[in-house]
């Protein structure tokens, strides 16, 4: 079974066309990967949408990494299971 | 009716002619809160009157600084509406970059969503010549858009405008010194709405745009809230920029028009391929085949089967889409085809802040692949000494030209050279009138989503590091990912000689670049580090030269 942080990877690799390889758990997403605000409000976009979650576009502020986003959507999950 | 040349007259003609259609919409809490053109018209005037009293003339800035909604517009029309100048902000500057603006445009007032109160209070002792904070969304601490709007205070002072009156200032970037604010008149907005609506005579009451990109950027102002102003037509406001909420939006309001960057679009077509892929073989063949059958449809017949063969596409973005218009960065061919194909017309324009924004643009009658189309009505556009190819700078003249650079006629009468505006941009007319972009004279860095990035700003703030002797900023197309084709930034730099030598030199330069980049919005960030040694190639007058730096590097 895939942990958090592959599923999360793999969703990202599809969103940004990077191989997931190439995209490191401490990688900066916006220096190192390219990834721009439109960009990254679609990778929230799909956490939503595979999560049911509803990721506020402000969030986007405060993460930087792969690591930053699977944190992020462990808390938010764990918040949905009450 | 009389012909227009100023937005207050745009607000009286709109309410007057289209009354209790709706204007604006925004879904909040779930259900649409909607502005008919009257209700529009009444806030402004409201408005207007309570910034009269507090003692805003003809002439005073007031600037706007929030995410898109309808009181964006409201405040825009409101300050235009007495002959106050507009200054909008861009919502993703840093506070810091927010109250430099407010200085430099001696704003008396600011008009605000709650999310920015807090950064706007930790630069308020610096900010002389504010008088007034409003703020759209409930807070004990400004004024109250909602009271203001919702009820006059005394009459609506009458200001006598006129076309050449300025009516926005608008900021190139956020650091003093790097700064320009493009100053435009009434009548350069107005002239530049009128000349789309002339080209574009379907548009009306029936349609509904998106507004997706920021209201700050002179291409939604003018295209994305002026226009269908003007001609009728309803604006639904995005709630979000998730492509899943956008696609809600587009559902669930009818929306027939959206205007977008090329990354928007890109995300789009993605989005599509990838949820056909997900379906499997069979659904991935099938669209395969559909495409060819369009396109063979296309050459046979000249007609665009894209819709009857689409109707999955079409009615998974509401079943009303008419055409998008793609600005402010070049968009993929393969995207435009791609969507072309499924019956979705991409429009692509061109035009600058400078130019109110449009200089040229295509039509639904008059549109050819890779060319940004011709020049609007009574603008025109000319090939500075084109060479062998037909290829130069493109100059343009017309009413749509700023008035100049606030503060800065050094650096207007550079752009502007006997009366015509020089884009920096390169290149050439095909035998039929198209215009095709090039390349680009000038330095600026255009990113995918349609943001301008000025290297000399970058540049400043890597010189004040002790480490860096030299640098130089550039923009480099991206080689792989979903930015492929668009630009990144990267900064060329001669480490000093002393303070950054040896085996972790590279590492403590890139911590330089962390460092700078910390400070800047997501945009302006620097992507990667080219270390040099030596002396970058200078002109005479010690200014590098970066087309030949650009050459050597292989860029």
């Amino acid at each position: 079974m895939s942990s958090l942080e592959d599923d999360i990877r793999a969703l990202v690799s599809k969103i940004i066309k990077i191989p997931e390889d190439k995209i490191a758990p401490d990688a900066n997403l916006f220096y190192d990967l390219g990834v721009d605000s439109l960009l990254g409000v679609e990778i929230l976009a799909s956490l939503d949408k595979k999560y049911g979650l509803d990721v506020p576009e402000e969030k986007l502020r405060s993460i930087s990494t792969l690591n930053d986003i699977t944190a992020l959507t462990r808390e938010l999950l764990e918040k949905k299971k009450g | 009716m009389e012909k227009i040349s100023t937005l207050k007259q745009m607000v009286d003609r709109s309410a007057s002619l289209f009354g209790d259609s709706v204007a604006m919409q925004i879904r909040r809490d779930g259900a649409y809160r909607t502005w008919t053109f009257n209700e529009v018209s009444q806030s402004v005037r409201n408005l207007a009157s309570h910034l009269a009293s507090l003692g805003i003339s003809p002439g005073d800035r007031v600037a706007i600084l929030s995410e898109n909604r309808p009181e964006w517009a409201i405040s825009y029309l409101a300050v235009a509406y007495i002959g106050a100048v507009a200054v909008p902000l861009d919502a993703l500057l840093s506070s810091r970059d927010h109250a430099n603006l407010l200085k430099d445009s001696a704003s008396k007032g600011v008009i605000l969503s709650a999310r920015f109160l807090s950064g706007l209070r930790e630069f308020r002792g610096e900010l002389q010549d504010l008088k007034f904070t409003v703020c759209m969304d409930p807070s004990d601490d400004a004024l109250s858009f909602e009271k203001m709007a919702g009820e006059a205070r005394g009459e609506v002072p009458q200001a006598k405008l006129c076309s050449g009156d300025l009516a926005a200032i608008l900021y190139t970037s956020g650091t003093t010194g790097a700064s320009k604010g493009v100053m435009l008149s009434h009548g350069n907005i107005v002239s530049n709405v009128l000349a789309l609506a002339e080209l574009f005579p379907m548009i009306g009451r029936e349609d509904n745009f998106l507004s997706v990109l920021p209201l700050h950027h002179t291409f939604e102002t003018t295209t994305g809230f002026l226009c269908p102003f003007y001609m009728g037509s309803r604006i639904t406001y995005a709630e979000s920029l998730k492509s899943h909420v956008l696609i809600s939006n587009m559902q669930d309001s009818g929306v027939t028009i959206m205007l977008g960057v090329p990354l928007l679009f890109r995300l789009f077509y993605d989005g599509i391929k990838r949820g056909v892929e997900e379906k499997g073989l069979f659904a991935r063949v099938l669209f395969n085949v559909l495409l060819f059958v369009s396109g063979f449809v296309r050459k046979i017949t000249g007609l665009n089967a894209g819709r009857a063969l689409f109707p999955m596409v079409h009615d998974k973005l509401g079943g009303n889409v008419r055409f998008w218009v793609s600005g402010a960065a070049a968009i993929d061919p393969e995207v435009i085809s791609g969507f072309d194909l499924m019956g979705i017309t991409i429009l692509q324009g061109y035009g600058l802040t400078e130019s109110s924004p449009v200089l040229t643009c295509c039509t639904l009658k008059n549109n050819r692949t890779g060319s940004v189309g011709k020049p609007l009505p009574g603008v025109e556009v000319r090939i500075d000494h084109p060479d062998d190819s037909g290829e130069g700078e493109i100059l343009a003249k017309g009413p749509n030209i700023m008035k100049g650079y606030y503060n800065r006629p050094d650096v207007t009468e550079r752009t502007i050279r006997d009366g015509w505006l020089c884009t920096g941009d390169i290149g050439r007319f095909d035998a039929d009138g198209y215009l095709f972009i090039t390349g680009r004279s000038k330095d600026v860095i255009v990113t995918g989503s349609g943001l301008n990035v000025y290297p000399e700003e970058l540049e400043m703030e890597l010189s004040k590091s002790d480490l860096i002797s030299e640098c130089c900023v550039l923009g480099r197309k991206v080689k792989e990912g979903m930015r492929k084709g668009m630009e990144e930034i990267v900064a060329v730099v001669i480490p000093d000689a002393e303070k950054a030598s040896g085996e972790d030199a590279e590492k403590a330069l890139r911590g330089e670049i962390s460092r700078v980049n910390a400070g800047l919005p997501e945009y302006k960030r620097i992507s990667d580090i080219i270390v040099m040694k030596g002396e970058f190639p200078k002109t005479s007058t010690r200014k590098v030269k970066r087309y030949v730096l650009r050459k050597e590097l292989g860029l």
